[in-house]
């Protein structure tokens, strides 16, 4: 009864919220709540409900199933029911909740691999850009410096293994992309990263590329207009003579990306902006 | 009371009670050293070496230490050593014998530490018991079952039998056994099992599943669909997956039969010849 009467109380304090931009595919940013108020945000197959109370964040999930990707909808900060159960409820407490909260895109905490509709080849002496995209994650904080409050898959990527056996190798998530060659092809997904990746075969045999692994750990993230998301370009090369391949980290948005603001650090600094590791460790 | 005076400094005074004083001073030395030493040996070598090899070299150092303090006070107290080490020969044959058991323990233990098949925190498998190793200890192995239970298992024995490491490597694979029904279309049960694979984010796209037709058993199609996960989502997985390729198969149809007997009456055309036996019966009435 009690939670009933608090129920409709907080349905009556719904406002509308303050939007940062106007571009329909840009979801995060920073958002006002007012106390009591609920809004929701659709990104892909993913809904998010947060609600803010005098003394606690709920953020909820919701997730539909969908198959298909490609086309996604994205629906920010609407005002929703604060009554509305969502199927997953997280709650955080504080002596007071602030009126402002964070979304924020982040890539995924371990390397993703990308696996090409078909396999190709790269000659001896040739080179190539490929647009790979990659997951994101949803970062909610409640302060933009803090330690976020959560951190929650758009689409949950499937787990893969990328190693010589069963024995050696690294966990990874794996992602379903086309690995385009040219960026007219690019849909613009505002709920995936795109990442070019530079490969420069130097060796003396054509390089089979069937599977590579993209360490989304150093990489920052950039947006661009109108709502694409752009990590840092990525160049492998492999080597001439040994089985090195080394990995060259740009640190800059790509050129392709055009004017883009950088929106998340990586969550890993590579020392020298360069790591060379076994060619097996990079391709299958 | 002058009398009771002397008899008490005589009694100090007595090579004995002094001789007994400094035994007593040595073997108290002699077990602070060797708690200091174990504790420099735990801060030295913690960070550089395993939890257990650390505790044997612990132990090792405590044990020394404290026999060679022993050894020294007992010589204080006058004991002839060479006597005292011809006694213990004997007793330690007679030991020998009446502890084979302890010894053979620990014999096996040190091999084990030597081996290190698995190491303080691995989950293992001995025989029907399963859990998280808390100690390896010389005599024996301490396990904590998933049902929070304290187990006891002699080095001896997990020397003696087959162990797994449950927690050895990061990847592990789950062996699914499914019938099917033989009026069912193998290939498409082929598509249905990997729609479920590929859909299951906790199913690992790479080694990739395996099918195996196993043969024709007796009332069904018998199937072996190998998976692989991460290991912390063995179990998680094992109920998820074995869900979802029930409500697929429901989903699409596909039969996973009872074990059945056919009565065959050695004609197929003909029908089974019933007699009711009651009616028969009632009709004599």
């Amino acid at each position: 009864m009690v939670k009933q009467v608090m129920e409709e109380k907080i349905a009556h304090k719904v406002e509308p919220v303050t939007v940062v931009k106007n571009n329909t595919l840009i979801w995060w940013g920073e958002f006002s709540f007012s106390d009591g108020q609920a809004l929701r945000w659709r990104i892909g197959p993913l809904s998010i409900h947060i609600l803010r109370l005098s003394r606690e964040w709920r953020l909820g999930y919701q997730r539909c199933e969908t198959t298909d990707d490609s086309a996604v909808d994205v629906e920010r900060a609407r005002p929703t029911d604060p009554a509305a159960v969502p199927d997953v409820q997280n709650r955080f407490v504080f002596r007071r909740t602030t009126d402002t909260l964070w979304l924020m895109p982040t890539l995924a905490d371990r390397s993703v691999v990308a696996r090409p509709v078909s396999p190709f080849y790269v000659p001896p002496g040739e080179e190539t850009v490929l647009f790979v995209s990659s997951p994101l994650w949803v970062q909610i904080s409640a302060n933009y410096n803090r330690q976020p409050l959560e951190s929650t898959p758009i689409v949950r990527p499937s787990d893969t293994w990328f190693g010589p056996s069963t024995r050696e190798g690294e966990l990874c998530y794996a992602s379903t992309t086309h690995c385009r060659l040219t960026l007219e092809e690019l849909p613009i997904r505002p709920h995936r990263a795109v990442t070019p990746v530079q490969i420069i075969n130097r060796a003396t045999e054509s390089l089979l590329v069937e599977r590579i692994n993209l360490p989304v750990i150093y990489l920052s993230l950039y947006s661009a207009e109108p709502g694409q998301l752009w990590t840092d370009m990525v160049t492998i090369t492999r080597e001439a003579l040994d089985e090195n391949a080394s990995l060259r980290l740009h640190k800059r948005p790509p050129p392709q990306a055009g004017e883009a603001s950088l929106l998340c650090e990586p969550q890993l600094h590579a020392d020298k902006g360069i790591l060379s590791r076994a060619f097996s460790a990079l391709f299958s | 009371m002058d009398n009771l005076w002397s008899h008490v400094t005589d009694f100090i005074d007595h090579e004995r009670l002094m001789a007994m004083v400094r035994a007593a001073l040595i073997l108290g030395v002699g077990v602070v050293l060797a708690k200091t030493a174990s504790v420099s040996i735990q801060r030295i070598f913690g960070r550089h070496m395993t939890a257990h090899h650390v505790m044997l070299i612990r132990r090792l150092a405590f044990y020394l230490l404290l026999l060679l303090f022993s050894v020294s006070a007992l010589h204080e107290l006058g004991f002839d050593l060479s006597i005292v080490l011809g006694a213990a020969g004997i007793l330690s044959v007679a030991i020998g014998f009446a502890s084979q058991t302890s010894a053979s323990n620990l014999i096996s233990g040190l091999f084990l530490i030597g081996e290190r098949p698995f190491s303080v925190g691995d989950i293992i498998k001995v025989g029907d018991t399963t859990g998280e190793v808390l100690s390896i200890d010389l005599l024996s192995v301490k396990l904590r079952t998933y049902d929070n239970l304290y187990v006891r298992l002699p080095n001896e024995s997990l020397i003696k039998s087959e162990v797994t490491t449950l927690t050895k490597f990061p990847i592990r694979r789950l062996d699914l056994l499914i019938g099917v029904a033989y009026k069912e279309d193998i290939n498409k049960v082929r598509d249905v099992l990997t729609a479920v694979a590929s859909k299951d984010p906790l199913c690992l796209e790479e080694p990739k599943p395996l099918f195996i037709f196993l043969g024709f058993g007796e009332s069904s199609i018998d199937l072996q669909f190998s998976l692989w996960t991460k290991r912390e989502n063995f179990i998680a997985f094992k109920t998820s997956v074995q869900i979802e390729i029930k409500q697929a198969f429901d989903q699409n149809g596909i039969e996973i039969p009872f074990p059945h007997r056919t009565l065959y009456t050695g004609s197929v055309t003909d029908p089974f010849p019933v007699r009711v036996v009651a009616a028969a019966r009632d009709d004599k009435h």
